[in-house]
């Protein structure tokens, strides 16, 4: 039950309008037996697995305190870090398709045998680690932990949500009308980014990176650059619909992204990029490693970031791309730490920072897009060779991105990339505006117009975060 | 009120893509209504017949009027609704020549394409065949736009270009008679196509829908006093090696023929199947290729089927 799938819009709004009319005891219930459901419409299997792991932390939680729970707690994390591994495993030797075109039959499909248990058990990982640290005190109540663990809005591809920020909102009472309303504006704005955006893309990008082509090098570095967007426009709009679907709901997410694609820096991308997991990752990674080798000064930061993109690429899949991918990342940033200079650049030099940036990231991204090793070193080799300039432009780069040379193609392409340019331009706006009831109404006509109009219903793409 | 401002919008929007594309001359189904070609000769099929039969040059050798129906990518379910389509508004051919290989009656090559039907869901035949070729797109239609939202793609481009057409008064397609030649490529690994297209260890299997709408397609034809002729145009002669059970699928066309009473004419055999420089893929000629072939298709039709019988009011 994907969030773009009819069958989900039918469940969801049998849960909000049931989420309206309940008391606050009850609601509590209902969310649960509705994440339940959600994830049993997957497959049993990510069920039992929740179940199971929810089981297993909470009663390991109350056991790690003191000298005599460092066992306890060590195999913890042990167990729930040697599932994501595990689950990385399956994937990696399942010889998973990840950007298949085909359309999606999620009832069937074995390749999420456990969707989303990666972001699940980093969850518990954290959960742990603080009840540990003391910061929190262990849950008492199983269903409430099992609640806040397999809450459905997140539990697919996050944002990646702490127990602490949670427990407190689920007794909250039920949303008031004109948090459904912003809600509703801001899930529309996720279907938007995915079925407009980021759908609409994907053909392109699959046609430069799926069929091993000779392409020139800047048709391969103009799908790496589609595929960045792609990629945030089919995360965020997911969390757009994580995060309104929750409001909805009465409860509050954390925001996973800040308009990343305007950043000047690497290190300021990473602020701005997947902010959840990124907070995760510096708080219990990149500060106890540079707190615990401060003396070193910058070169304890350095480790942190080898050692924090180190486990991010284990955390995203097993295989020389996701550290491939890693490894670039770990250049641009050491690189930025040792020469960067912190001045406030002007307009000019913003703007080229900005798309140096965004050069930089795809580069990278090629790795991360690519379905193989020898995939993405084919790229390269093409990225790396004299014909980088196509004699044929119309046929070497338009062709390939237009996913054919026909007229009705070019007007799509051109259709794709005028509503893609227009966004990553007035995105903070029309998050603005989405607010003010003043134009909320005429807002909400026009992006339910446009979605029907331009968005992708026949051949959606799955969530490209839902493989991790 | 959003949402019933968004509903009546929809409804009208719908309106506008249907007129849009009715007066698009460039899709088939729009042009057979608008302006009728006077036709002896259908040609119909997927892609193969759309880029290998040109009516041009079979018109020049057997002086009679053809005309192309053939569409890419197409099934026989799509093929029939077109044909239907094609009578509804035209008078009967005297002859139809439909393309008809192994891999027309498996449902893994070509396809239904609902999409170019959307405009014409009114119509209770066309409707009955897009419900049962397409539940998942047609499960949908009752939300307005709906039909055109799910294959959006395919019709923003074409809804312009039909209001262009009306406007401006055009009242012929792009390619008058149907044909639209082959793509200009040059074609390097070819076995690699082929170990592509037919999958080690695959084999062709035959899809009873398929079968039943090729049935329906020759009945349909054969009630207007059609003469209908199955054919298959020559296959690159290496990629055989490749269809492991080639001569079973023949051999079930052959038998439709025969319960059809129709014939069915195999091109496979001809010199040029072993030459991979008329072709531009397994089963499509470049325009060297089209040449060769349509002057053979001619001769063909001189000696073996026109003979002595008078032509008709659409010859040239």
């Amino acid at each position: 039950m994907a969030f773009s799938s009819p069958q989900f819009l039918i469940f969801f709004i049998l849960v909000c309008g049931l989420n309206f009319v309940l008391k606050n005891s009850a609601r509590k219930h209902l969310l649960l037996i509705a994440s339940l459901v959600f994830i049993g419409w997957f497959n049993f299997y990510t069920l039992g697995a929740v179940i199971f792991f929810s089981g297993f932390t909470f009663f390991i939680a109350g056991r790690v305190t003191g000298d005599k729970g460092a066992f306890i707690f060590y195999s913890g994390l042990m167990v729930n870090c040697l599932a994501i591994v595990l689950f990385n495993y399956l994937l990696a030797s399942g010889g998973l398709v990840i950007f298949s075109l085909n359309a999606v039959d999620f009832s069937v499909s074995a390749l999420f045998l456990f969707v989303g248990l990666s972001f699940y058990n980093l969850q518990h990982v954290a959960y742990l680690v603080d009840v540990r640290k003391k910061r929190i005190l262990a849950e008492k109540n199983f269903f409430d932990f099992l609640l806040i663990s397999s809450y459905f809005p997140k539990f697919i591809s996050g944002p990646l949500t702490l127990y602490q920020q949670l427990r407190p909102q689920i007794n909250g009472p039920a949303p008031q009308q004109i948090i459904l309303v912003q809600g509703f504006n801001r899930m529309l704005l996720g279907f938007f980014k995915k079925m407009v955006l980021a759908d609409r893309l994907a053909p392109s990008v699959a046609s430069v990176f799926d069929y091993n082509d000779e392409l020139p090098g800047i048709t391969v570095m103009s799908g790496a650059i589609l595929f960045t967007i792609q990629l945030y426009f089919d995360f965020s709009g997911y969390c757009d619909m994580a995060i309104g679907a929750s409001k909805m709901l009465g409860i509050e997410l954390p925001e996973n992204f800040d308009f990343p694609l305007r950043a000047g820096s690497v290190t300021e991308f990473w602020r701005k990029w997947h902010r959840s997991l990124i907070h995760f990752f510096t708080t219990y990674i990149f500060y106890p490693v540079s707190f615990r080798y401060r003396r070193f000064k910058k070169q304890a930061a350095a480790i942190a970031v080898i050692l924090t993109f180190f486990v991010s690429a284990l955390w995203h899949g097993i295989g020389f791309t996701f550290m491939m991918w890693a490894c670039c990342h770990m250049v641009y940033l050491l690189f930025e730490l040792y020469f960067g200079r912190g001045s406030r650049p002007g307009k000019l030099r913003r703007f080229i920072s900005v798309a140096l940036v965004l050069l930089l990231v795809s580069f990278g991204n090629i790795f991360f897009r690519s379905t193989s090793s020898s995939g993405s070193m084919h790229l390269l080799s093409r990225l790396f060779t004299f014909d980088f300039l196509p004699e044929n432009w119309a046929v070497e780069l338009l062709a390939p991105i237009a996913v054919g040379g026909h007229q009705a193609e070019q007007f799509n392409l051109a259709a794709t990339l005028f509503f893609v340019f227009f966004t990553l331009l007035f995105e903070r706006k029309i998050f603005e505006h989405a607010n003010v009831s003043k134009f909320r109404p005429l807002i909400t006509f026009l992006v339910i117009l446009v979605i029907f109009v331009f968005g992708v219903f026949g051949n959606a793409q799955r969530f490209i975060y839902m493989q991790f | 009120m959003v949402f019933v401002v968004v509903w009546i919008s929809l409804l009208l929007l719908e309106d506008l893509y249907d007129f849009g594309l009715k007066q698009n001359q460039n899709i088939k189904m729009a042009s057979v209504k608008n302006s009728p070609p006077c036709t002896d000769l259908l040609v119909h099929g997927p892609c193969e017949p759309l880029w290998m039969i040109s009516p041009a040059l079979l018109d020049q050798q057997t002086g009679i009027s053809s005309y192309n129906l053939a569409l890419s990518h197409s099934d026989f379910a799509d093929n029939y609704l077109h044909l239907y389509y094609y009578l509804k508004y035209n008078k009967a051919p005297k002859y139809l020549l439909l393309y008809v290989t192994p891999e027309s009656l498996d449902k893994h090559y070509n396809t239904f394409n609902s999409y170019r039907f959307a405009p014409y869901l009114s119509d209770t035949l066309v409707n009955k065949v897009v419900r049962e070729n397409d539940p998942a797109y047609f499960k949908w239609t009752w939300i307005p736009f709906m039909k055109y939202a799910y294959y959006n793609n395919r019709f923003n481009f074409d809804v312009l270009q039909g209001y262009k057409h009306y406007f401006s008064g055009r009242k012929s397609a792009y390619y008058p008679d149907g044909f639209e030649p082959p793509t200009k490529r040059a074609w390097g690994n070819h076995t690699g196509e082929f170990a592509q297209l037919y999958k080690e260890n695959t084999v062709f299997k035959p899809d009873s829908l398929r079968e039943k709408y090729l049935h329906k397609t020759i009945r349909m034809a054969k009630e207007k006093k059609i003469r209908v002729f199955l054919y298959e145009s020559p296959v690159l002669y290496e990629a055989l090696a490749f269809q492991p059970n080639r001569d079973e699928m023949i051999d079930r066309i052959k038998k439709i023929a025969v319960e059809e009473q129709v014939p069915f004419i195999q091109f496979e055999k001809l010199a040029m199947a072993k030459e991979k420089r008329y072709f531009v893929s397994t089963l499509n000629f470049n325009m060297e290729g089209v040449i060769l072939f349509n002057d053979t298709l001619g001769r063909f039709f001189n000696s073996v089927i026109l003979g002595n019988e008078p032509l008709s009011p659409c010859a040239k």
